[in-house]
Formats: structure tokens, C-alpha cells, sequence
């Protein structure tokens, strides 16, 4: 449907608002119909009637689109279907976990491209984070399916260079001895022991939890038994993948620093 | 680029102001007498150079301590905290609360990266004796919510009694007009309302009334 008309209604939630002007916002929005956007919406900081409390984090709202000048599209409306708002906003962690839900999302996600699984995946991670105690894996699993639906998932049960199978189903006389794997960002994932080293290590244990995580449900990643141990080496493992593909840091990084040293 | 168009360049850098505005106040200047112009000028310099953070509540102010931290009739035993300077003078604008203040300058925002390390968080720690109440006063969204949660989270071990402002339908507004989520707001954050007293309990206030 054409947004150029009577415009156009999508599902989306809010990942950013910058106060414009005299009253006006400039949001952008992670929609299910048009992927990620800019949207100019007037008077956002005034008008109680059009958008009242519903243009906020963690609502998912019925956001009524027209396309404006440019590439900025205008918010005409924006009610709320689902509200994460409360659950998320009483828990600080959950906070900052989902902040790093949108934030990924809305970096990673090409302008105005439809991607229904990215959207539904998004959805899934807030509704997990909103129901269930927060737990790192389940950002995990997000990061390794984010990653899967762009296309850049990093190859985690073969190697990257030769497709020398990892684990049991090795079929070289290289891949069965104990030698340690590598992973490597510029490669593309795991590197067995003929085609690496490089300097980043990867153990069995996290090569493992890679491939569980990978095909988990995020309500069920939750709940696997990793040690402290692997579950920092998987977060550095991971976020080292997303700062190739991102060419920076996200904000919500710092912020989790900043909180675990507090 | 002639002054005129660096006057308005420069006003619509303010925030809530577009460059329409802008270019009706720079022509307000423009047609206003020169001693006015002289006067906008030197106070803009004024604020800049004579305001700095009040050493104990963080308020700007031109002497340190504040008006407020040395106003004597203000309740010392109960501070508020709020996000920005603005919010205190439209708090103290409503004339509900007399006690003191505590500005954070910001609020935790993972989003936008702002931590606690980014907040004025330590000079409220170091003014807590004697203090029997701190009233979380900070906007109800999202921001606000997690600075207050993590405040709560750092007075709790000190034993003082933590309160948040409440949050829901505005005075005067109408409920029809309200949006689901402030209305779910309110209703989350409902509260009794005293029990009618029934007449005769009134004039003997020891009798119990029969229950009917």
C-alpha cells in the first residue's frame, strides 16, 4: 500500500526520539511493514490527544504513517497494541536489556527494508525480557539470530575456510585431535586448527553453547547452565562480531559498564 | 553570512526553536532598541559566567550554597530529587512542597548512553544525615523510571524512606480524552480514599456504629 495517500497503519515500536523545533519529535521506528524509519511526529511534546503516553519505549503501537518531504515520514498517530512498558520500566537490568534490544535492532537494520522475521524477533526478545528474569543468554541468542536473519551469522559448526566439520561429526584427521579452534570476525567464524590460529581462542565449551544458542527459542536460551566463564567469552566473542559489522560501539554497552561498576 | 542570518542560525541552535521562530525573534531584536539588544547580550554572558551548581544541591546558582540549601523555613529532613534546574522552579512554582532539593542533571538512559557516572549522584549520598525522606521526582517515562529505580536501589541500605511522585490522569483533564497507557498509569497507581465517617460516629466519635 502506498504511504502517500491516506497513509498507511504498520505495527512498530519506538527506538529513538529526538525533541524538534517548537513541539515536534523526530522518532525513528521499527516497523513490521516498512523495516526501519524516520518519522517526523508534530507535536509529540504538546498534543496529549494524538500520541499521549503510548509514543514510548517498550509500547508497541499502531503507528499511522504518511510519507513526508525527504526520507522523513510524518507519525499522524500512534496507539497502543501492547504495552511492555511497565514489567520492562520496574527492573533496571531489564531496562538496560531491552534499550540494547532496540538499540542492536535499530543499528543493524537497513533503512526502510521489510524484514517480518526481524520484526517478530524483536517482539519475541521484548516479550521475553518483559515476562521472564533477565538473563545475558537470552541477548546472546538474540545477537546470533539478529545476526542470522541479516546474513551475517558467524559459522559456528563447521570451519569458516575449509567446512571441516566441528565436534564429533569431524571427518580429517586435523579436526579430531584436541588442537584448539580460533574464531576469527574477518573470516566469518569458527577456523579449525589446519586453517587458524588467529589471536582469539575458541573453546569446544563456547563452540558448543554457540551452536545451542544459535537454534534456541530466547525464552529457553535463558535457561541453559553456562558458567560465568563462557558466558563472558561468548559476550566478547559476540559483541567483537557486531563491532565489525557495526564500525563502532553501541551506547548501551557503556552503560552496562558503567552500571556493573557502580 | 550577513549578522541577521548568524542571529537567526544561532537562535534556532536553542532548543524548541525552528528557524520560523527564529527569524521572528531576530527581527524583534533587529526592530527593538539598542540599549535591549545590550541588555539580551550581557545577560546571556551573565548566566554563563556568574551561575555555576550550588556545592550541595546542584541547583545553579549565583552564590554557593543556594537560596534553597540556606532558606531556614524549608524542611531540611526531606529532600526531592528531580532530573534538571527547570524542574525545581516548577516545583517550587506549585507551592506544594517546602523542603529541599537535589538536581541530578540528567537521567540514566542506556539509549543515549548516560550513566550513573554521568549523574550528580555523590553529593546527594554525602547529605543524607538527618534526612527522613527523598521523594524521587523524576519524569514518569522510561528514563525516569530507571534513574529512580537505581536511586531507590543506592538510598535503601542508608535506612531512609524512599517515595516516588505519583503518576496518571492530570487534574482537570478528562478521562475520555486519556490515552490507555496513562489511564493503565493511574489505575496501577490508585489509592483509598479515606472511609466516609458516618454521622453519629462523628458526634461520638467512642460509640461504634452498628453494622447494618
Amino acid at each position: 500500500m502506498s504511504v502517500a495517500g491516506e497513509g498507511e497503519v504498520t505495527h512498530a515500536w519506538l527506538a529513538r526520539s529526538v525533541d524538534y523545533g517548537e513541539a515536534d519529535r523526530v522518532v525513528t521506528l521499527l516497523t513490521e511493514s516498512r523495516g526501519r524509519l524516520s518519522a517526523l511526529a508534530r507535536g509529540a511534546r504538546r498534543s496529549r490527544k494524538r500520541f499521549g503516553g503510548a509514543l514510548s519505549l517498550f509500547v508497541e503501537g499502531n503507528a499511522r504513517l504518511r510519507r513526508g518531504r525527504g526520507d522523513l515520514f510524518l507519525l499522524e498517530s500512534f496507539e497502543s497494541v501492547r504495552d511492555l512498558a511497565p514489567p520492562i520500566s520496574a527492573d533496571l537490568i531489564k531496562v538496560t536489556h531491552g534499550s540494547y534490544v532496540l538499540e542492536l535492532a535499530r543499528e543493524l537494520w537497513p533503512p526502510e527494508q521489510r524484514e517480518p522475521e526481524l520484526y517478530a524477533l524483536l517482539s519475541e526478545a521484548l516479550e521475553v525480557i518483559a515476562g521472564s528474569a533477565p538473563s545475558a543468554l537470552t541477548l546472546r541468542a538474540y545477537e546470533l539470530r539478529l545476526l542470522g536473519i541479516l546474513g551475517f551469522a558467524p559459522v559456528v559448526d563447521r570451519c569458516a575456510r575449509c567446512n571441516a566439520p566441528a565436534f564429533h561429526e569431524a571427518v580429517s584427521d586435523v579436526t579430531r585431535t584436541r588442537e584448539p579452534w580460533a574464531f576469527s570476525v574477518a573470516a566469518g567464524g569458527a577456523l579449525c586448527p589446519r586453517c587458524g590460529p588467529t589471536d582469539r581462542r575458541l573453546s569446544a565449551e563456547a563452540q558448543r553453547a554457540l551452536s545451542v544458542l544459535v537454534a534456541s527459542p530466547l525464552l529457553a536460551a535463558a535457561a541453559e547452565k553456562m558458567n560465568g566463564s563462557l558466558r563472558r567469552d561468548l559476550r566478547d566473542l559476540l559483541h567483537s562480531v557486531l563491532r565489525h559489522h557495526l564500525g563502532k560501539t553501541l551506547k548501551s554497552w557503556d552503560f552496562i559498564a558503567q552500571l556493573a561498576q557502580a | 553570512m550577513d549578522p541577521l542570518k548568524r542571529l537567526v542560525k544561532q537562535l534556532s541552535r536553542l532548543p524548541g526553536i525552528g528557524e520560523r521562530t527564529a527569524t521572528r525573534l531576530a527581527f524583534y531584536i533587529l526592530r527593538a532598541p539598542e540599549s535591549y539588544a545590550e541588555q539580551l547580550a550581557a545577560s546571556i554572558q551573565e548566566v554563563k559566567t556568574k551561575l555555576k551548581q550550588c556545592g550541595s544541591c546542584a541547583m545553579l546558582t549565583e552564590a554557593d550554597p543556594c537560596a534553597f540549601c540556606t532558606d531556614a523555613r524549608r524542611d531540611e529532613t526531606v529532600i526531592m530529587v528531580v532530573a534538571q534546574p527547570q524542574d525545581v522552579l516548577a516545583i517550587d512554582r506549585g507551592g506544594g512542597f517546602r523542603g529541599r532539593y537535589h538536581v541530578l542533571h540528567g537521567l540514566l538512559s542506556p539509549l543515549d548512553g548516560i550513566g550513573p557516572n554521568d549523574l550528580k549522584l555523590k553529593p546527594l549520598l554525602t547529605r543524607l544525615e538527618g534526612v527522613d525522606e527523598v521523594i524521587l521526582a523524576t519524569s514518569p517515562n522510561v528514563e525516569g523510571d530507571a534513574t529512580a529505580l537505581y536511586l531507590a536501589g543506592l538510598l535503601k541500605p542508608l535506612g531512609v524512606q524512599i517515595s516516588r511522585i505519583a503518576s496518571g490522569v492530570p487534574i482537570g483533564g478528562e478521562l475520555e480524552y486519556a490515552d490507555g497507557v496513562t489511564l493503565s498509569r493511574a489505575i496501577e497507581g490508585r489509592h483509598h480514599t479515606p472511609r466516609l465517617t458516618h454521622r453519629r460516629e462523628r458526634r461520638h466519635p467512642k460509640r461504634r456504629v452498628p453494622a447494618k
